[in-house]
């Protein structure tokens, strides 16, 4: 069949931000769905969102409870959230209470009702809670299937978009007749690890088009459910910058930039560690003025760390970010609820990117970073930090992460993490014990982009910043901390 | 008990209804707390099912009961329409006691749902009540 005759499935919006994303696009017109999970997880509001977001007085939506929820109580809740326009109640929204009918007259009786019901009123959505107390009216697992193959059929070819709410397991997936029927699954899931609560949802199943696979965060806000996709719309995205040589950005001190041949390629990912009191908050915000200077817009993600006390600390070092920050080229995101998901702070930092078209990202740091998140996203923490930089470096955006390292006298390590694989660049930066002084030095271990300094620096931090010295060439062992003068060593 | 304080807008349009109602011509003279609250089972209980609409009726009966205790006769049926209406009808203040019957089930209502979704179900229910503003009588 070629393209022009295939029919076009018309799609509806989730009026749930970031859902339609995940959907393929929107719903899919005329489908017959099945919203699933545990108690508790959103499935009604996410109904409620899907209604409201569609139904007009023309095609309405009609809400079917059944000894679910009492729709009173329904309400109650329900119109708390932003999204309820209380003006489409009985017009474009009508709730409509068959608990009597199903005590009274059985499945035939719901059945009629809602069929006389939608051919009244000639619905655009029609929405069944919950529907797991209506099957259970159920003589027989035939009597079931017919009745959901005839209610399928009906509400297909009154031309209605289907949604049945149901309290399900997912064990009872595999050999209930109702998923076979259905054209899409959404499952909705939540968790309490310590003391978060996670939630997350899968489109298991939806006929007609790609959705994005896997679980995705969702919110429930005042504003309702809102769904972080996985990819954020930007797994597609063809990077921008590893196809040939890439512009080099400055670091905003041109020693540095020599050191690493020229500035951090753009669209690369670069990681500086050291451990605390090394400068590397104070590298990041040397970077995102630079860019400034050359009128990039940046957005420096902190978490450990007040934007006020991020700022005067910058101020302390002649870097005025206030001026930046008023204009709208810069933007300080803080997070610190202790129960993100990566893909929220990713969707923070998208806003924020879309916001002020920024093409530098700090992340300050890895470590508070990583206690921002919910203990449950933590154990993925690595493969969603790889997720998010893939990401955003595809989109051209040069991140300069920090992280911050025990110091150990034997070794150097890059990160405790182990992170580095997903990182281009990484600037390490470490004590020294040099003739009875804590000496500080630095060196560029990695640039994947191209050649860079194999130098050990020795560099201070005064009220002008960063001050890259030169290299310590009396000492050997420096990466350990305690080196010894080559010169002696060769007497 | 304590029974419901009507905001003066939901006593006012309680006080509309029973008028409304009694204003209709009817054959047969049914007391119009009657019609009030038949019409507004048949909203109310599409909305929340008729055991939803009992028991919200039936604690607004309780609830007039602390006020009026006369409207003791007034009874609520399984059905949720209302019996022993015409012991009320007898009574000279029987429409003053059907804006209190009716008050506090709008207020009872209003609790759960919000006044302003009361009002909306309301005005569906009796399109034709015009949507003027009325000063409110004072609390029976």
């Amino acid at each position: 069949m070629t393209p022009r005759n295939k029919v076009k499935i018309n799609q509806l919006p989730t009026g749930v931000a970031g859902l339609d994303e995940i959907v393929g696009g929107g719903l899919p017109e005329f489908s017959f769905n099945i919203i699933a999970g545990a108690p508790g997880c959103g499935k009604t509001t996410l109904a409620h969102q899907i209604v409201f977001a569609n139904a007009t007085p023309e095609r309405p939506a009609l809400y079917f409870t059944v000894l679910g929820e009492p729709s009173i109580k329904m309400l109650r809740y329900q119109q708390q959230y932003s999204f309820f326009d209380p003006t489409k109640l009985n017009t474009a929204v009508r709730f409509i209470n068959l608990g009597h009918v199903l005590l009274g007259r059985g499945l035939t009786g719901i059945l009629e009702e809602i069929a006389k019901e939608v051919e009244d009123t000639n619905p655009g959505i029609v929405v069944v809670d919950s529907f797991r107390t209506v099957v259970r009216g159920a003589a027989d697992e035939g009597d079931m299937q017919h009745f959901v193959q005839s209610l399928g059929l009906l509400l297909t070819s009154c031309e209605a978009t289907t949604f049945l709410i149901g309290e399900y397991v997912e064990a009872e997936v595999r050999d209930n007749p109702v998923f076979t029927v259905a054209d899409g699954l959404f499952w909705l899931n939540q968790t309490v690890e310590r003391n978060s609560i996670v939630r997350k949802l899968q489109i298991m199943k939806l006929r007609g088009q790609a959705s994005v696979p896997g679980l995705h965060t969702f919110r429930i806000t005042d504003n309702g459910l809102q769904a972080f996709s996985r990819t954020l719309g930007l797994a597609a995205s063809p990077g921008t910058h590893r196809g040939g040589a890439a512009r080099r950005l400055s670091m905003g001190n041109p020693e540095l930039d020599k050191m690493m041949g020229g500035g951090v390629p753009e669209g690369d990912s670069l990681l500086v560690a050291g451990s605390s009191g090394t400068g590397k908050s104070l590298i990041a915000s040397q970077f995102i003025a630079a860019g400034l200077r050359d009128n990039e817009p940046g957005i420096i993600v902190v978490f450990e760390e007040r934007p006020e006390a991020y700022t005067a600390r910058a101020r302390s070092f002649g870097l005025n970010l206030d001026g930046a920050i008023a204009n709208g080229s810069l933007r300080i995101v803080y997070l610190r609820p202790l129960d993100l998901s990566v893909d929220e702070t990713m969707q923070e930092i998208l806003d924020a990117i879309k916001q002020t078209k920024a093409r530098r990202l700090v992340i300050d740091s890895i470590a508070g970073f990583e206690l921002a998140l919910a203990p449950g996203f933590r154990t993925d923490f690595r493969e969603s930090l790889y997720r998010m930089v893939y990401a955003l470096t595809g989109i051209g955006i040069t991140i300069v992460s920090t992280v911050e390292l025990d110091e150990s006298f034997t070794a150097l390590p890059f990160s405790t993490y182990s992170i580095s694989f997903l990182t281009d660049d990484i600037i390490r930066l470490r004590y020294a014990e040099i003739e009875g002084c804590l000496c500080k030095i630095m060196m560029v271990v990695k640039m994947r982009g191209g050649a860079h300094s194999r130098e050990i620096r020795s560099y201070e931090i005064t009220a002008q910043g960063i001050e890259v010295r030169e290299r310590i060439g009396d000492y050997e062992h420096l990466i350990t901390g305690i080196p010894g003068r080559t010169q002696l060593r060769k007497l | 008990m304590i029974p419901k304080h009507p905001s003066p807008e939901l006593l006012a349009l309680a006080t509309r209804l029973i008028a409304h109602e009694a204003a209709q011509q009817r054959p047969q003279n049914s007391p119009p707390l009657f019609h009030v609250t038949e019409k507004l089972r048949n909203s109310i209980a599409r909305l929340a099912g008729t055991a939803g609409f009992n028991s919200l009726l039936s604690r607004s009966l309780a609830l007039t009961r602390t006020i009026v205790p006369a409207s003791q006769s007034v009874q609520i049926q399984l059905d949720g329409s209302l019996h022993g209406l015409k012991e009320l009808g007898d009574r000279d203040d029987g429409d003053a006691v059907g804006v209190v019957i009716v008050s506090q089930f709008l207020a009872l209502l209003a609790e759960f749902i919000g006044e302003a979704l009361v009002t909306q179900v309301v005005f569906d229910t009796w399109p034709g009540l015009p949507r003027q503003q009325t000063a409110p009588p004072e609390q029976q």
